[in-house]
């Protein structure tokens, strides 16, 4: 291994470490290691968020994407990005007026009984781990290139790392990882970005003049069609990136690291920022990728092209840059990941120990400790699933994920903030089919190779998401079981305000009242 | 790359060795001290701008490929770089002084480059103008300590080379010899500046330790001389608690001479020049006067101002610090020392620390005064407490025996008087003798004696010598008005009470016993303990009056001296207490001196 490579490496290593280290310091409460004590700024949860956010998918893969396919690269950028409206006008401030720690307390708030809870953790553990997968998977793979360590090695040691920080450092750790990785990505990138502009003396026009010359498509390539095809699956792809996000549970959960709802307000303003002028740089870098590294040699290292930015950073700054950007890249799935372990460690603990097992009342130590065990079983547990499934498709698995999201968190969060007439059965039937929908119907989409595939598109998103939205619907409708609407007023006031509204009768006692539903 | 890195690492060595002699020079920890104002921001500025020139000669110079070593360079050619660890030096300014001072010494930096001439001149002035600002800001982001840790340091430090790479690239005007440079020099920067980074700020914060540990024994001392001086204190400033305090002023502060005054002159002089700085001299200087009006710290730092009467004094400078009581200017201590040198900024604000303390000390032991007082005052109140109905009641029974028997009604009537006038004078002192005390009763018995007439039968036992010991007022009367109201409050006839004083050893034993009906086993335990209000009992002064004699004689005389209550197995019960026998003379004595601490 090149001498750079490793000195980079063991900066990122050491500094990732070194902010456990601090972190690990603080006081071993629930509420620090759930939520940092909800301490966090705006700003700072902000960058936390862009770096839960943007995976070695955006970065490496959208870099490679727009590089091989021109703009239908940008729809990943672009769906990726306007997801946060949704985040951001429907779901970030009810979530976190309703939310102590996880999902399952919003959900719990309109609906008190441990069937949900149980329900809405499942689902947060499930994803969470569904999006290690492929995160771990591509950073194995990635290392392997850059470094020429064995992909096994390689993700035993991020597994191993991710779960240190939570381990030892909770959601401080993760947190503060985030924001490096986020200002050292945002950083790498501008100054390439920076660089590759430089080399054409500022000048745009003629470096797009250049990019139309040395790509096969040539004007082409700065039109839609040349990745997707079929318009269905344009649309079913944006729909799933647009609506997963507001799905994904490590994201959720950290809308409650910051003191009050205006700092939600302005994390989720900040992660927006930085998410799009991200895009925006990964547009420059994906261009000076067809001039620099030369449109047929982006897949010589990797036929997906995910190794289209290190090779750019190569040509244009020697070792020193690859080794820095391969560094950032590093840090970057080590800060998505870790913020995978963390919202199933949360969930596991939080809803599932506490909540399902202890009626709310396990202490805090307690709690501690089955959480550090349930992160260290998460950890393992992703590691040997990573490598089990060593040769699979990433970009397929991160779409499924978004798919199972969107399909099941979401129609299960907008109807229980939203919809008056909603209920129980809604939600578990919602829940089931949008599971099973995506799921299956990834199954027999074309992405795994099964012969003629039963469903042609590759995003099944529309498909699934309809699916789990209309299966709530229909669960509601068809079930017997009356709306509480009081109950939803209530909650309605309080996500919306912040307001408690006064409850006539006794307050809710979570775990001593069961009611049977109506059946449906 | 690895002879780069060792050759940049001996040149960042020396100027580390420069850095460590300079965070040993005290003028530049106050530097560290001052706030943060545009005229600081300027000082650290120009400090690091130059720290940062020093640094970036102690580089290397990289002429077409080639590495070469020097002493200082003045001008450099086309197609040379001066390789130099500038961004320690402005990184450092960033980390300590914000992003405004990273800024100047980066800007400072950067004009020196520029006269300095050579290759890439614009990435290098850039790189050092960013990297301050970023540098400050990234310290502020990440953390909220003076000095950032040395491993945060460590790891920020390590990007700003980077940024420089990069601008390099940037700014490049043959991109394929800037990869070369990047690629040569990179990593060497990258180690040898966050490494350098880390142990400058580790040494600052080893400086400033330092710093904060003395301070941290300043305040100790001062709070260790504020407790040894409580007992003193406690004694009121008078001759003799003044010298003990300066003595201990004078072996805890180690200056030359302390001495101690109140309002109106020296009380006491420990120390260098007590041969004519005398006790009981009046006060003349005119800032000690100062200090008594304004109630504020003074400082004289020449002779003249001590105003001293012997020329050839070798006390030459002081500090007057005021002594409150109560917000009133009480008296001063003044703290003297050889040279007005030797009053810095610590000894200052340690006087006007001792001065706060003590002045708290004196104000807690004047509300301890006054809390007895305001005890005595209340107990004195509850003396003078006369049962109206006991009085009424008496004079009914002189009303009835008036027309039967005249002469026992004036009996009666001339007993009131004794007991009434008993009541009076008895209420002005906190212990009577037992005489008058006994006088008093009698004058009780006789009345009742009267009323209950062949109900009652009084036996009065009281040994010889007793009648000279201090008792509290008020002690006996109500103990055997309660046996006779409520021991023998169902007895047709034959009632007993007996009172008997006993001398046992230096105490005097007293017990008042019936052959009542006893105390109800609830009643038992409070009894004495807190007030009791029985709603048949209206005459409400029974239940509060053994509290009231309970609470008087614990707090005269001590726990020894409580109320022993028990129901004795014929019938009956006994209240009985000891108090310890002494004459008049001895207390007298022992009153005079708790009036003086008052004062």
């Amino acid at each position: 291994m090149n001498l750079t490579y490793f000195v980079f490496f063991l900066f990122i290593l050491g500094g990732t470490l070194i902010i456990t280290y601090w972190a690990a310091q603080r006081e071993p409460t629930t509420h620090q290691f759930y939520s940092v004590s909800g301490s966090l700024t705006g700003v700072q949860n902000g960058l936390a968020i862009a770096g839960d956010y943007m995976s070695a998918a955006s970065f490496l893969g959208i870099t490679g994407t727009i590089a091989l396919n021109g703009f239908d690269g940008f729809f990943y950028s672009i769906g990726f990005l306007v997801s946060y409206l949704i985040l951001l006008f429907l779901v970030a401030e009810p979530v976190r007026r309703l939310g102590t720690f996880t999902l399952g307390d919003v959900i719990c708030a309109r609906f008190p009984e441990k069937r949900m809870r149980l329900l809405t953790s499942t689902g947060t553990i499930i994803i969470s781990i569904l999006y290690m997968i492929p995160q771990l998977v591509a950073a194995g793979l990635l290392i392997h290139l850059l470094l020429d360590v064995q992909y096994t090695l390689s993700v035993v040691i991020v597994g191993i790392l991710m779960t240190l920080y939570i381990v030892f450092g909770g959601m401080m750790a993760a947190s503060w990882v985030q924001i490096v990785k986020t200002v050292l990505l945002m950083g790498g990138t501008f100054l390439i970005s920076l660089i590759v502009l430089a080399r054409f003396d500022w000048d745009i026009s003629s470096f797009i003049e250049e990019v139309k010359r040395d790509n096969p498509l040539g004007t082409a390539f700065f039109n839609a069609g040349n990745l997707f095809t079929s318009p269905l699956e344009t649309l079913s792809l944006n729909l799933t990136l647009i609506l997963g996000t507001a799905g994904l549970p490590h994201i959720l959960i950290r809308f409650f690291t910051v003191k009050n709802v205006q700092a939600v307000r302005k994390s989720v303003m900040t992660a927006t920022w930085v998410i799009g002028l991200f895009y925006l740089m990964t547009l420059v870098l994906g261009l000076g990728v067809v001039v620099f590294v030369g449109w047929d040699e982006i897949t010589a290292g990797d036929p997906s092209g995910n190794l289209a930015a290190p090779m750019l950073a190569y040509e244009i700054g020697g070792d020193f840059l690859m080794a820095f950007i391969s560094a950032v890249a590093f840090a970057t799935v080590l800060a998505v990941v870790t913020g995978l372990v963390m919202a199933a460690t949360t969930s596991f603990a939080y809803d599932f120990y506490n909540h399902l097992l202890h009626d709310g009342k396990a202490s805090d130590k307690k709690q501690l400790k089955v959480a550090k065990m349930a992160a260290v079983a998460i950890g393992l547990i992703s590691i040997l699933l990573s490598l089990g499934l060593k040769g699979s498709n990433v970009t397929f698995l991160v779409s499924m994920t978004f798919a199972v999201a969107a399909s099941t968190n979401l129609p299960l969060l907008l109807f229980t903030l939203y919809w008056r007439r909603f209920n129980r059965t809604g939600a578990v039937t919602g829940v089931l089919t949008g599971l099973a929908s995506s799921l299956i119907l990834a199954i027999l989409g074309p992405n795994l190779d099964a012969g003629d595939p039963l469903i042609p598109l590759a995003n099944p998103g529309i498909i699934a998401i309809s699916l789990g939205f209309l299966g709530a619907v229909t669960g509601t409708l068809l079930s017997r079981e009356p709306a509480d609407e009081a109950r939803f007023y209530r909650m309605f006031v309080k996500a919306q305000t912040g307001v408690t509204p006064l409850v006539e009768d006794e307050p809710y006692v979570e775990g001593t009242k069961q009611r049977v539903p109506g059946g449906g | 790359m690895e002879q780069l890195t060792i050759v940049l690492f001996e040149r960042i060595g020396m100027l580390l060795v420069f850095a460590f002699m300079l965070t040993r020079i005290p003028s530049f920890r106050y530097l560290l001290d001052r706030e943060l104002g545009v005229k600081t921001i300027i000082y650290h500025s120009i400090f690091f701008g130059i720290f940062g020139i020093a640094a970036a000669q102690a580089g290397v110079v990289l002429n077409s490929g080639e590495i070469t070593s020097h002493l200082w360079t003045f001008e450099l050619a086309e197609g040379q770089t001066l390789v130099g660890s500038t961004l320690v030096a402005i990184v450092i300014a960033g980390l300590l002084g914000g992003p405004y001072v990273g800024f100047g010494a980066g800007l400072i930096v950067a004009i020196y480059l520029q006269f300095l001439g050579g290759d890439a001149l614009i990435a290098n002035s850039v790189t050092n103008l960013l990297a301050g600002l970023l540098a400050g800001y990234t310290a502020r982001f990440f953390s909220q300590e003076r000095v950032i840790a040395p491993e945060k340091a460590l790891f920020i430090g390590m990007f700003t080379p980077i940024l420089h790479m990069c601008l390099l690239l940037v700014f490049a005007d043959e991109p394929g010899d800037a990869i070369q440079v990047v690629n040569r020099i990179g990593l060497p920067l990258v180690i040898t500046n966050s490494v350098a980074i880390a142990i400058f700020t580790a040494m600052i914060r080893a400086a400033l330790n330092e710093q904060e540990q003395e301070a941290a024994l300043e305040t100790e001392r001062a709070l260790k001389i504020a407790e040894n001086a409580l007992p003193y204190l406690r004694k009121g400033f008078n001759f003799d608690s003044a010298r003990k305090m300066a003595e201990l002023l004078h072996s805890e502060l180690k200056i030359a001479a302390v001495s101690l005054t109140n309002t109106k002159m020296v009380l006491a002089h420990v120390g260098s020049g007590s041969d004519h700085h005398q006790s009981g001299e009046p006060l003349q200087t005119t800032l000690s006067e100062k200090a008594l009006s304004t109630g504020e710290i003074q400082i004289a730092y020449e002779q003249s101002q001590i105003q001293c009467s012997d020329e050839l004094c070798r006390l030459q400078a002081a500090i007057i610090v005021p002594i409150r009581q109560s917000g009133e200017v009480a008296g001063l201590i003044k703290l003297y020392f050889r040279r007005s040198q030797q009053i810095r900024a610590v000894e200052i604000v340690l006087a006007q620390g001792l001065g706060k303390l003590l002045s708290h000390q004196l104000d807690v032991v004047a509300a301890e005064n006054m809390k007895t007082l305001i005890q005595d005052a209340e107990l004195r109140n509850l003396q003078a407490q006369i049962n109206p109905h006991f009085l009424f009641n008496t004079l009914h029974s002189i009303d009835v025996l008036i027309r039967v028997n005249p002469k026992l009604a004036r009996h009666l009537i001339v007993q009131l008087g004794y007991f009434m006038r008993g009541n009076l004078s008895l209420t002005s002192a906190s212990f009577i003798r037992l005489e008058k005390e006994i006088n008093h009763l009698r004058a009780y018995l006789e009345i009742v004696r009267v009323r209950f007439s062949d109900r009652l039968e009084v036996n009065f036992d009281l040994e010889d010598g007793l009648c000279e010991m201090l008792i509290p007022p008020f002690t006996l009367q109500p103990l055997v008005e309660n046996s006779i109201k409520h021991g023998l409050k169902d007895i047709e006839a034959g009632g007993k009470v007996e009172i008997r004083l006993q001398k046992a050893g230096r105490k005097a034993l007293v017990s008042i016993r019936d052959n009542g009906s006893g105390i109800p086993e609830s009643t038992l335990k409070a009894l004495g303990k807190r007030p009791l209000y029985r709603e048949e009992n209206r005459e409400k002064e029974n239940g509060t009056g053994i509290y009231n004699v309970n609470q008087r004689l614990i707090g005269l005389l001590g726990k020894e001296a409580r109320l022993f209550f028990e129901n004795l197995p014929e019938g009956g019960c006994i209240v009985s207490f000891q108090i310890p026998i002494s004459r008049e003379s001895e207390v007298k004595a022992v009153e005079t001196e708790s009036v003086d601490s008052r004062g």
